[in-house]
C-alpha cells in the first residue's frame, strides 16, 4: 500500500511540475519576485555561463552571484543537456528531495519514538511517580506515526505550492534544496564527511546555512556520548576540522576555476552587503531604499547579526537534545531574516513540518498562521499588480504584505518550538498544571 | 596699483569705525539676499516675489554685485508660459519684472539650505566666484528676503529639504560672530512664517513676517492670461509700499512695519524689533532697500605717498597672500 | 511576546466567547457591515471633494477657445462625407483635415481574430500629434472620439470629431503646451482604442493572436492623462462623467473633480450616473437619492466592464475620462459647442500645468453624486465586516472539530485513528485538487466548445452556452450520485477550507474591483454562513438548504443577474417574449465575459471559473454530503 501510495505521489507531483513547465505560465512564475532573487534566477545564471563562454570574468559586474564551482556544473549543464533534459533534471532534484526528506523523517521519528521510550521507562523505575503513570496514551507518539511521517513529510515537499513554483520557475533553490535535505539526512546518519561536504558546499553558495553545523556537530557527537559520559572534545573538533578543511579547499578550488578572488565580493559580498534592493519577500529591500546612507552599515550590520548570530547560541543550547528541531528552526529564522529568501526556501522549511506532528495539539496560533499564510501569498501578487501595473497602489502595500508574511512565518516558528518545550514539560511533569491547588500556567520567557 | 587699495581699504575701515562710534545708523555698506525656495510653475508666485523685490532694491541704489539673487525655477523659459522670456507681478502687466538686467546668483538646483547657510555663513570653498560670495563686513546693513513654502519651524527647499527656524538663527549668530553684518533686515513671505523669525538670538535683527504661526500667506491675484497666482499679498502690498521710496527719501522703517494690514493681507503681518537696538521710527528705509552710505568729513589730512612702480625689484618681493583677517565675537555688543 | 507565548490563548475568554457566541456574531457583523455601507450615503457620511493636486491650477486661465465656427464648419464637412460612407470612417477626409491644420498625422491599423470563430476584422485609427513648442516629446496627454458610422445602433459623435477638429486648430496657434497632444479618432469603440494604446506601448493584454495591435509610425511621450468625448448633439443639454473602466479600475478623483468644477464654471448641467445632483432639504429624501446613484455605480463597477473608451486606459496608469454629452430633454438651459470648447480648453491646459502623473488624491472611491466621494477609509470597513463573519465561523467550526477529535481520543485505538487521519486527509486534498482543476479547465473550456459546436452547425453563443451548462449539470449529479463516503470530519474541514478560500478572494477582489467584492460578499456570505456540515442526525428539512446553494452556482447567478437587467430593460414585455429575450441576453452576456477575457483581458470570467466555481463546488459537496459516522474497513 505504501509503496504504491508513494509512487502515485511522486508520479502525480511530477506530472504537476512538468505541465506547469510547459506551460505559458512558467515564465509569469519565473520571472515573479517572490520566485526568483538575483541569488536564484535562472536568467542570471544563464547570463552568467554566457559571459564564461565569452571569456569574460562573469563576476565583474552586479549579475552573477552563484558559486564559481556552481557556474562550472552550470555550464556543463547548459552546454550539454537540451531544454527538455534540463527541465527534466529540475524535476527529477525535487522529487530527489522529497526522498531523501523522507528517509530523513522516518530515521528521525523512529529515533524519536525509541529514546522517548527508553526516557519514561527510566523513569518510571527510578521513581514510583503517580503523575507519570496517570500519564494519558495520547501524550507518547504512537509508533505508526514513523510510516506517516515518512509519507507525510515528502508529500508536504511535493505538493507544497511554494516548492512547486520554486521548481517551475527553474530556481537554483531546487538545488540547494536538494543539498539542505542530503546534509539533514547525512546528519542523522551520523555520516561526518558528507554532513561537513554537504554544508560546506551550502555556506559556499548561499552562507547563512553554516548554522547547519551546530546541529551537524550535536549529532556526531552523540554517537560517542553513551561510552563516554566527559564532554567529546575530541569528537567536537575532529567535525570543525573537517569542515573547515573541506570548506577551504572549496573556496581553493573556486579560486582556482575562476582564476582570481573576486568572485568573493560577487558572493559573500553580494549576500552580506545587500547591494541588490529589488522588491522581494524579505525585509531588507524597503528598509534600505527608505534608509538614510550614512546609518546604512549599522542596520546591514544589525540586520545581518539578527539572522546569522543573534539565534544561534540560545536555541542551540535549549534544543541540544532535538538537533533536527534545532536545525529546522535555523533554517526557518534564514528564510524569514536572510537577505535575498524566495519562497523555495520557505516550502522547504515548511516541507519539515510534518516531523513533529506530535507537537500539533499543543501549538496555539496554527489556524490563524495558516490564514495569514494563505491570505499573504494572494496578496503579494494582487498588490504588485496593483503598484506596478495600474499604479493605483504604492510600494507600502507590497511591503505590508511581505511584513505580514515574515510575522506570520516568525508566529509558526515560536508555536513550534515553544510547543515542543511544552511538551517536554508535559511529559516530565504529568498534564496537571496545579500548583498549591490553583491552576498554573507556562509561560515561555 | 595693489598698495592703493589696501590704502583706501584701511581709510574706509578706519572711517567706518570712526563713524561706528559717531553716528547712529553706522553702516558703511548694503547687501541684498532675495531667495526664492520653490519651484514648479504653479509656484510661478515666488518667482515673481523676489524679482519685484530684486528690481526694487536695485532701483533705490543697491548694484547688482552687492545682490545675491537666489531663484529656485527658471519661470520666464517654462515651456507653459504664454509670454516666454517675461515674468509679470500683475496681472496688468505693465513691469516685466525679468528684464534686461536680471542678474541670478544662484540658480535652479543651486538653490539648497546648504548653499544658503555656507552663502550666510561665508564658509564658500575658496574657488567661489565672487558674484556667489556675501563679502560683507562689520559694516554691512543686509536685507534678507525669503519666499517659498513654509510651515512651523521651517521653510521648504526645493521640495526636497527644509531649513530650519533654528538653522537659521545659529547661520544668523555666527554671521554676528564673525563680523559679517551690521544690521539685518529680514523678512520672510510664506505661511506661518513668523515662525522663522522665533529662534533668533542674535543682536540687530529686525524681522518681519507676512503671517503669524497658524496661519496661511494668501496670493493676491490671478493674472488669467498665463493661467497662474500671480504675486502673494504681502509682498504686493510691501512693493506698493517700496515704489512711493526714492533714494533721496525719508520713509521710515516703521511705516514699512505698517505695510499690509490684516484687512489686505488677511493674514496678520508680524514683527520682531527686540534684537534691533534702534527705533524703527527713526530708521530711513533706504538704511535697508537702498545703498545710500554716509560720508564721514575729516579736516586732518592723510598723506597718500606715491607708489613707486619698480618692476625690476618686484621678483624679489615675496607674493603675498590677502586674505580677510579672522574675526573675534565683539563682546562689547552684547 | 505575549501575543505568541501566553497559553491561555488556546482556551481563553475570546475562545470561548467565539464558540458560544458564534451564530449571533456573524449575524451582528453581517447586518452592521451592509447597513453601514447603506448609510454611507447618508449626506454626513461622506465628503466633499476637493482637489489635492496643486499642479493642476483649476480654471485659472481665460478660456480662449473661439473655434465654434470653425467647429460648426466641420460638422456639416463631417455629415456630407458620413453620408456619403454610411458605413466607413472617411478616413481621407480626416487625414485632409489634420494635414490643413500642419499636424504629423497618422493611420494605425488593427486586426482582430475573433477567438472563437475564424472571423476575421480590421480596423483604422486615425491619430495626429501636435508636439509641444517649446519642450521635449516626453509627455503626452489624449483626447479621443470613437468614430460612429451612420449606420451604427449608437449615437452618433459627429459633432464631437468636429469639436476635436476645432479644437486642434485652437491648439496649434498656442504656444504654452510643455505636453504633445494627441488626437485619436479610434474606429470600433473600445477595440479600436485597446488596439491604440497596445501598440502604442508594444504589448498584449488579452490573449496572444487575438487582437493584432500592429505598430505605430508616430510616437509621444508617456501618456500622462486622456480625455474621451462623446456629443451626441451640437447643442448640449448636460453633460455624464463617465468613470469605470476595465475590471472596475477608476480615473484619480482629481481628474474627475476636475471635469466636473470646469462643466459648472461654464454653467453645463452635469449628471453622474446620468443623474443630476438633486438638493432636496430632506436628509433622508437626499439620503435616498445618492444612495440611488451609488448603488448605479456599484452596479456598472462590478461588471467590470468599461462604460466608455476612457476605461481601457486605466490598466496603462493613464487616468482618463469621457465626456459624454446629451442633447436636452425637457427643461434647463442649453450649452453650446463654444461652451463645451471652452470645458475642454480648460481641462487640457489644467493637464498641461501637471508636473508628474496624477498621484495625490484617491484612486479608490465611490461617488453618490457629482460633487461628494466616499474614500476607501469609509467604504472598507463595511466589507470586512462582512467577511470577517467567514473567518470567525471557520475559525469556530475549526475548534469545534478539535475538541471533538479530542473527545475521542480516550476511546479509539491510535492506529485506528492515525490511519482514519490520514484518510481524511487524502479525501480532502483530493477533493481540493479536483475541484480546482475543473476551474481551470472550466476557463479553457469554451474554444473546445466552439469547436465541436461548429461540428454541429450550432452558432459560437449556443455552443458555447449549452457547454456550461451541460457542464453544471453534470456538476450537479455528479456530485449527487458519484458521493464519496464522507465523515462529519471531512465535511467540516472541507467547510473550514470553502469559508477560508472565499473570504480570501473577496479580499482580493475589492482590492481591484470593490463594488464586484461587495456584491459577491452581500450574495455569497450569509449562504456561506448558513450551511452546517451533516452529522447524520439532522430533520429532513435540513436538505432545504441546499436550494441557496443551487440559485448561487455562478452560471445560474449570472443568469438571474441578467433575468432582473431584462426585467428592467423591457418591462412591458410578456412572459414568453421576456423568456425569449433573456435566453437570447444570458447567451450572449456569457459570450461577451469569454470574449472580453480573450481580448481585453477581463478578468471577471476566469476569477468566477478559477475561484468562485471551485469554492461553490466544496461549499456544494460540503451541503450535500450524506455522513457516515465512521469509517469501516
Amino acid at each position: 500500500m505504501s509503496t504504491t501510495q508513494k509512487f502515485v505521489f511522486f508520479a502525480l507531483a511530477a506530472t504537476i511540475r512538468l505541465l506547469l513547465i510547459y506551460s505559458e505560465y512558467q515564465k509569469i512564475i519565473a520571472d515573479r519576485v517572490e520566485v526568483s532573487t538575483a541569488l536564484n534566477s535562472w536568467k542570471k545564471v544563464t547570463e552568467g555561463v554566457y559571459l564564461r563562454e565569452a571569456g569574460i570574468d562573469p563576476y565583474t559586474g552586479d549579475l552573477f552571484h552563484e558559486s564559481p564551482i556552481g557556474l562550472v556544473v552550470f555550464s556543463y549543464m547548459q552546454k550539454y543537456l537540451s531544454l527538455c533534459m534540463l527541465c527534466g533534471i529540475f524535476v527529477f532534484t525535487d522529487l530527489a528531495t522529497a526522498w531523501i526528506l523522507g528517509a530523513t523523517a522516518y530515521r528521525y521519528t523512529s529515533e524519536l519514538i525509541a529514546t522517548e521510550q527508553k526516557d519514561i521507562q527510566k523513569r518510571k523505575k527510578e521513581s514510583n511517580d503517580e503523575e507519570l503513570s496517570t500519564l494519558p496514551s495520547s501524550m507518547s507518539i504512537p509508533a505508526s506515526s514513523v510510516t506517516s511521517s515518512a509519507l507525510l513529510v515528502p508529500s508536504a515537499y511535493l505538493f507544497n505550492p511554494y516548492v512547486v513554483f520554486n521548481c517551475v520557475g527553474l530556481t537554483t533553490t531546487v538545488f540547494t534544496n536538494f543539498l539542505l535535505s542530503a546534509a539533514l539526512y547525512s546528519m542523522i546518519n551520523k555520516s561526518r564527511l558528507c554532513s561537513c561536504f554537504t554544508i560546506a558546499v551550502l555556506t559556499l553558495q548561499g552562507l547563512y546555512p553554516i548554522t547547519l553545523m551546530v546541529p551537524a556537530t550535536i549529532y556526531l557527537a552523540r554517537n560517542e556520548e553513551g561510552k563516554n559520559k566527559n564532554f567529546p572534545y575530541g569528537n567536537i573538533n575532529k567535525t570543525i576540522a573537517m569542515f573547515i578543511g573541506i570548506l577551504i579547499a572549496l573556496y581553493y578550488l573556486s579560486y582556482k576555476v575562476s582564476g582570481s578572488w573576486s568572485f568573493l565580493h560577487s558572493t559573500i559580498g553580494f549576500i552580506l552587503t545587500v547591494p541588490d534592493l529589488r522588491p522581494n519577500i524579505g525585509l531588507y529591500w524597503y528598509f534600505f531604499t527608505e534608509m538614510f546612507e550614512h546609518f546604512r552599515w549599522l542596520f546591514v550590520a544589525s540586520f545581518q547579526i539578527n539572522v546569522g548570530l543573534l539565534y544561534v547560541a540560545p536555541l542551540a543550547l535549549r534544543f541540544r537534545r532535538d538537533p533536527m528541531l534545532l536545525a529546522f528552526s535555523y533554517l526557518a529564522i534564514a528564510a524569514i531574516f536572510k537577505s535575498y529568501p524566495c519562497l523555495g526556501e520557505v516550502g522547504f522549511y515548511m516541507a519539515l513540518l510534518p516531523m513533529w506532528k506530535h507537537l500539533f495539539p499543543h501549538m496555539q496560533q496554527g489556524f490563524i498562521v495558516s490564514c495569514f499564510l494563505l491570505s499573504c501569498t494572494v496578496f503579494a501578487p494582487t498588490v504588485w499588480h496593483l503598484w506596478i501595473y495600474s499604479r493605483s497602489a504604492n510600494a507600502n502595500f507590497y511591503f505590508g504584505v511581505t511584513l505580514a508574511f515574515a510575522i506570520a512565518q516568525i508566529f509558526l516558528v515560536t508555536d513550534v518550538l515553544f510547543a515542543s518545550v511544552k511538551r517536554e514539560f508535559s511529559l516530565r511533569h504529568g498534564l496537571s498544571r496545579e500548583i498549591h491547588g490553583n491552576t498554573g500556567k507556562l509561560l515561555l520567557e | 596699483m595693489r598698495s592703493w587699495v589696501i590704502l583706501f581699504t584701511l581709510s574706509t575701515c578706519v572711517l567706518s569705525a570712526f563713524s561706528l562710534e559717531a553716528t547712529e545708523t553706522g553702516h558703511s555698506n548694503n547687501w541684498a539676499v532675495l531667495v526664492d525656495t520653490s519651484r514648479f510653475w504653479f509656484n510661478y508666485r515666488h518667482v515673481a516675489n523676489v524679482l519685484s523685490i530684486y528690481r526694487s532694491v536695485k532701483r533705490l541704489g543697491i548694484p547688482d554685485s552687492q545682490i545675491i539673487l537666489m531663484i529656485a525655477d527658471d519661470m520666464a523659459c517654462n515651456p507653459r508660459n504664454p509670454r516666454p522670456a517675461t515674468v509679470f507681478n500683475n496681472a496688468k502687466q505693465h513691469i516685466n519684472v525679468y528684464g534686461d538686467d536680471v542678474e541670478v546668483d544662484y540658480r535652479g538646483y543651486e538653490v539648497t539650505v546648504e548653499n544658503f547657510v555656507r552663502l550666510l555663513t561665508g564658509r564658500l570653498p575658496p574657488e567661489t566666484p565672487r558674484s556667489k560670495k556675501l563679502l560683507t563686513d562689520e559694516g554691512s546693513n543686509i536685507l534678507i528676503y525669503l519666499t517659498g513654502h513654509g510651515g512651523d519651524g521651517f521653510l521648504k527647499f526645493q521640495d526636497s529639504e527644509e531649513i530650519t527656524s533654528q538653522e537659521l538663527g545659529d547661520a544668523l549668530e555666527q554671521m554676528w560672530q564673525k563680523r559679517r553684518y551690521h544690521e539685518i533686515l529680514f523678512v520672510v513671505d510664506t505661511c506661518q512664517a513668523s515662525s522663522m523669525y522665533e529662534k533668533f538670538y542674535s543682536p540687530n535683527i529686525l524681522a518681519v513676517a507676512s503671517s503669524l504661526v497658524g496661519e496661511d500667506s494668501l496670493s493676491h491675484h490671478v493674472d488669467p492670461a498665463i493661467g497662474v497666482y500671480i504675486i502673494d499679498r504681502y509682498t504686493y502690498y510691501a512693493l506698493d509700499f517700496l515704489e512711493t521710496v526714492e533714494p533721496s527719501s525719508s520713509k521710515t522703517l516703521s511705516e514699512f512695519l505698517k505695510v499690509c494690514p490684516k484687512r489686505f493681507c488677511i493674514s496678520t503681518v508680524g514683527v520682531r524689533k527686540d534684537l534691533f537696538r534702534r527705533d524703527p521710527k527713526n530708521v530711513p528705509v533706504t538704511d535697508f532697500f537702498g545703498s545710500l552710505r554716509p560720508v564721514e568729513l575729516t579736516t586732518s589730512t592723510v598723506n597718500v605717498s606715491p607708489v613707486q612702480l619698480n618692476n625690476t625689484n618686484s621678483p624679489k618681493k615675496p607674493v603675498i597672500k590677502y586674505k580677510y583677517v579672522d574675526q573675534f565675537p565683539d563682546l562689547s555688543y552684547v | 511576546m505575549g501575543l505568541l507565548t501566553d497559553p491561555r490563548a488556546g482556551n481563553g475568554a475570546v475562545i470561548k466567547f467565539v464558540m458560544k457566541w458564534e451564530k449571533l456574531l456573524c449575524l451582528t457583523l453581517y447586518v452592521t457591515g451592509v447597513i453601514w455601507f447603506v448609510s454611507l450615503a447618508y449626506p454626513d457620511f461622506n465628503d466633499n471633494t476637493y482637489f489635492s493636486e496643486n499642479a493642476l491650477l483649476p480654471g485659472l486661465v481665460t478660456n480662449e477657445f473661439n473655434e465654434d465656427g470653425g467647429a460648426k464648419r466641420f460638422h456639416d464637412e463631417l455629415l456630407a462625407e458620413m453620408k456619403k460612407y454610411p458605413d466607413d470612417m472617411p478616413y481621407p477626409w480626416l487625414l485632409a483635415k489634420f494635414r490643413q491644420l500642419n499636424l504629423d498625422v497618422y493611420t494605425h491599423n488593427f486586426t482582430l481574430n475573433y477567438p472563437l470563430s475564424q472571423q476575421k476584422f480590421t480596423g483604422q485609427n486615425v491619430y495626429s500629434i501636435l508636439r509641444a513648442p517649446r519642450s521635449a516629446s516626453t509627455e503626452a496627454i489624449i483626447l479621443s472620439v470613437p468614430y460612429r458610422s451612420a449606420s451604427s445602433i449608437h449615437l452618433t459623435t459627429a459633432p464631437s470629431i468636429a469639436l476635436l477638429l476645432a479644437f486642434a486648430k485652437f491648439c496649434r496657434k498656442q504656444n504654452y503646451w510643455a505636453k504633445d497632444i494627441i488626437f485619436v479618432v479610434t474606429e470600433h469603440e473600445q477595440l479600436g482604442m485597446q488596439a491604440w494604446l497596445e501598440a502604442y506601448h508594444r504589448c498584449t493584454c488579452g490573449q496572444d493572436g487575438v487582437l493584432i495591435a500592429g505598430d505605430l509610425v508616430g510616437r509621444a511621450g508617456s501618456i500622462q492623462a486622456a480625455i474621451n468625448l462623446e456629443m451626441h448633439s451640437f447643442k448640449i443639454g448636460s453633460i455624464d462623467i463617465k468613470v469605470e473602466g476595465l475590471n472596475g479600475q477608476l480615473p484619480n478623483l482629481d481628474l474627475v473633480n476636475l471635469a466636473n468644477k470646469m462643466c459648472a464654471k461654464e454653467g453645463i448641467r452635469r449628471t453622474f450616473q446620468r443623474r443630476a445632483d438633486s438638493n432636496p432639504k430632506d436628509k433622508i429624501r437626499k439620503w435616498w437619492y445618492q444612495f440611488v446613484t451609488m448603488m448605479s455605480m456599484v452596479s456598472t463597477q462590478a461588471t467590470g466592464v468599461p462604460t466608455g473608451n476612457h476605461g481601457v486606459f486605466h490598466r496603462f496608469g493613464i487616468e482618463a475620462i469621457t465626456l459624454e454629452g446629451f442633447a436636452k430633454s425637457g427643461s434647463g438651459t442649453e450649452s453650446t459647442i463654444y461652451n463645451i470648447g471652452r470645458v475642454v480648453e480648460s481641462l487640457i491646459r489644467s493637464l498641461n500645468n501637471l508636473l508628474e502623473r496624477f498621484h495625490q488624491s484617491f484612486f479608490f472611491y465611490l461617488l453618490p453624486s457629482t460633487d461628494r466621494y466616499i474614500s476607501i477609509g469609509l467604504y472598507m470597513p463595511p466589507l470586512a465586516l462582512i467577511i470577517a463573519g467567514l473567518f470567525i465561523k471557520a475559525f469556530s467550526v475549526w475548534l469545534k472539530l478539535q475538541e471533538s477529535t479530542e473527545k475521542k481520543d480516550g476511546e479509539s485505538d491510535a492506529v485506528k485513528q492515525a490511519k482514519s487521519e490520514e484518510l481524511v486527509l487524502s479525501h480532502i486534498a483530493w477533493e481540493v485538487l479536483w475541484t480546482h482543476i475543473l476551474g481551470v479547465a472550466t476557463l479553457s473550456a469554451p474554444r473546445l466548445f466552439t469547436y465541436i459546436g461548429i461540428k454541429f452547425h450550432l452558432a459560437t453563443e449556443n455552443s458555447v452556452s449549452l457547454g456550461l451548462l451541460l457542464l453544471t449539470i453534470v456538476m450537479f449529479i455528479g456530485t449527487l450520485c458519484f458521493e464519496r463516503y464522507r465523515t462529519y470530519e471531512t465535511a467540516s474541514l472541507l467547510y473550514v477550507i470553502a469559508l477560508i478560500e472565499l473570504a480570501t478572494m473577496l479580499l482580493c477582489i475589492s482590492m481591484h474591483n470593490f463594488s464586484l467584492a461587495l456584491v459577491a460578499a452581500v450574495v455569497y456570505v450569509p449562504a456561506a454562513l448558513t450551511v452546517i456540515p451533516k452529522k447524520g442526525n439532522e430533520s429532513r428539512f435540513h436538505n432545504l438548504r441546499c436550494i441557496p446553494w443551487i440559485l448561487l452556482h455562478p452560471l445560474c447567478l449570472a443568469c438571474t443577474v441578467v433575468a432582473v437587467y431584462t426585467h428592467f430593460t423591457f418591462p412591458d414585455y410578456t412572459i414568453i417574449a421576456f423568456a425569449l429575450k433573456w435566453i437570447q441576453a444570458s447567451k450572449q452576456a456569457i459570450v461577451f465575459g469569454i470574449i472580453d477575457s480573450m481580448v481585453y483581458g477581463n478578468w471577471l470570467y476566469s476569477v468566477t471559473v478559477c475561484v468562485l466555481l471551485p469554492t461553490w463546488l466544496i461549499f456544494w459537496i460540503v451541503v450535500t454530503s450524506k455522513p457516515i459516522l465512521r469509517i469501516s474497513k
